[in-house]
């Protein structure tokens, strides 16, 4: 079941295009600062046979994240992608994630649009950060994108990934952001060079490659996306990125 | 309408001894509330929160307390805590909204500041003429009232100032014989701050040199709300130290405290 957007939730148009996405409205929240968390999964055809394992990793970083002392500064979004992109719930704090919402949502099938999710997500973050700021809170941000392939499906291409996530580094209402690319069961030099070539042309700022997809692989990506968001969330007020090693 | 309060630690303070508090009765009205623990006195940064809670509880009723009801109230929640009667020691500002007015009164020394619909600024700040205002716990104890009466002045002082329409290029002094108490028509008005002794004690330093900033010019940077909604006032106060005080070099040598009821819609 998807987390269903609720009345406290805003929508938001993304620019000209078709892509939107949702967000707390200001009044609902309670803290003065925010670091604002944006998890892309792939669910295309290709992650069927471990699709338990993602929901799994997904379910660990939203527990890992609520015993963080920073939990109360903290908001998720989360998009899963294939063919399409669906917002399973947008920016919204930790506490109004219940780990049980999670159940089942690797839907797995279809293509893999890693790029429209990749930029969406992006710019869903340079958006809702600038709706805060203008407010008054202090942001950053930490993206993650997850895939297990390139792309065969977006509208948008690697350029326009490139430039959403050099517009966040330009403009002063997110503060600082790290990005990461995540390859799952890279076994295949070909897609493992793919991804990190996409990493280093588009900006990111870390690719971590996973040679498998073994649920003791994801436990241990579930622990350092939980720790590279503590750990960004920690630098908040600084200026500076903060990024953990694997 | 919204209502949020905000404090926060001065550079030369320990602990933060300035509280606030803002909120709706069960009618509506809103209220706000600020006080300013003494910081010679011991552990008033207890006292001016119990001194605070009291004076909600009246509040909630939709009743503007006086000084004697809120400092029995917070001194028998003190007693229970052992909390020392000198840990009392605390000004009190507060203020309820009926239909049509704002009534504030000010028990001791503070800030009231009222944005008017022309965009002016009114600012009223009270002060005691030696420094040592009148704070109410001295109603607990006779003879620290008789003593306060002995060597200070009994009046509190108010200087008018500010900027729009009904103020003039001076600013004016107003001496108090007994509990100062304004009443502000909201149809006037976009917002009402209550505000800590703190607001008087801005500095802006250069080269190593302190100089004081005027209250006024505190308010005008301090009470622009972009969006006022949520937790208004703690944005913009934290913005305002943590970005535009560290940019242009001011420093809150004191604890601030301030509590804003917010009429967006006059904006």
């Amino acid at each position: 079941m998807p987390v269903l957007t609720s009345k406290t939730m805003v929508t938001q148009r993304l620019g000209a295009s078709n892509f939107s996405f949702s967000g707390t409205r200001v009044g609902d929240l309670g803290a003065t600062e925010y670091t604002l968390v944006g998890i892309a999964a792939d669910v295309s055809a290709s992650v069927t046979s471990f699709s338990k394992e993602i929901e799994g990793c997904i379910k660990e970083v939203v527990k890992a994240c609520r015993r963080s002392p920073r939990a109360d500064n903290l908001m998720l979004r989360l998009v899963t992608f294939s063919d399409r992109l669906r917002e399973v719930h947008g920016f919204r704090p930790l506490t109004q994630c219940p780990e049980a919402s999670y159940d089942k949502v690797a839907r797995c099938g279809g293509m893999t649009a890693l790029y429209d999710a990749s930029t969406t997500l992006v710019e869903s973050i340079g958006a809702y950060g600038k709706t805060l700021s203008d407010a008054d809170f202090d942001v950053n941000a930490i993206v993650f994108v997850i895939t297990d392939g390139a792309d065969n499906k977006s509208s948008y291409d690697a350029k326009a990934l490139a430039k959403a996530l050099a517009g966040i580094r330009r403009s002063e209402h997110v503060e600082s952001m790290v990005s990461v690319l995540v390859g799952v069961n890279v076994a295949d030099p070909q897609l493992d060079q793919y991804l990190k070539d996409l990493a280093r042309d588009a900006g990111f700022t870390q690719y971590l490659p996973i040679g498998d997809a073994k649920a003791s692989s994801l436990a241990r990506l579930a622990q350092f996306v939980s720790r590279s968001i503590s750990a960004q969330s920690m630098a908040l007020g600084s200026g500076a990125s903060q990024t953990i090693g694997f | 309408m919204h209502t949020d309060a905000w404090f926060c630690l001065g550079d030369t303070h320990v602990v933060c001894e300035d509280f606030a508090l803002a909120g709706r009765t069960a009618l509506g009205e809103a209220y706000a509330i600020v006080c300013d623990g003494c910081s010679s006195s011991p552990q008033t940064d207890v006292g001016a929160r119990l001194l605070a809670l009291a004076a909600q509880a009246c509040l909630r009723l939709g009743r503007l307390p006086d000084a004697e009801e809120v400092v029995e109230r917070a001194a028998r929640a003190g007693a229970l805590l052992e909390l020392p009667p000198r840990g009392l020691d605390s000004t009190l500002l507060v203020a309820l909204t009926d239909a049509e007015r704002c009534r504030v009164r000010v028990f001791g020394d503070g800030v009231v500041a009222a944005r008017r619909r022309d965009g002016g600024l009114h600012v009223h700040r009270f002060e005691h003429p030696d420094g040592a205002p009148p704070y109410p716990s001295y109603g607990l104890d006779p003879e620290r009232l008789a003593a306060w009466r002995r060597c200070c002045a009994p009046v509190v002082v108010e200087h008018r100032s500010g900027t729009g329409a009904g103020v003039g290029p001076e600013p004016v002094c107003i001496e108090h014989e007994h509990t100062p108490e304004l009443t502000l028509r909201i149809d006037e008005l976009t917002s009402v701050t209550l505000g800590s002794d703190g607001l008087d004690a801005m500095v802006a330093v250069d080269d190593g040199v302190a100089t004081p900033l005027p209250v006024a010019t505190v308010l005008e940077r301090l009470l622009c709300f972009p969006r006022p909604q949520g937790r208004f006032l703690a944005r913009r106060g934290r913005r305002f130290l943590r970005r535009e005080c560290a940019r242009d070099g001011w420093r809150p040598t004191d604890d601030l405290a301030l509590a804003t009821i917010l009429w967006p819609e006059a904006a």
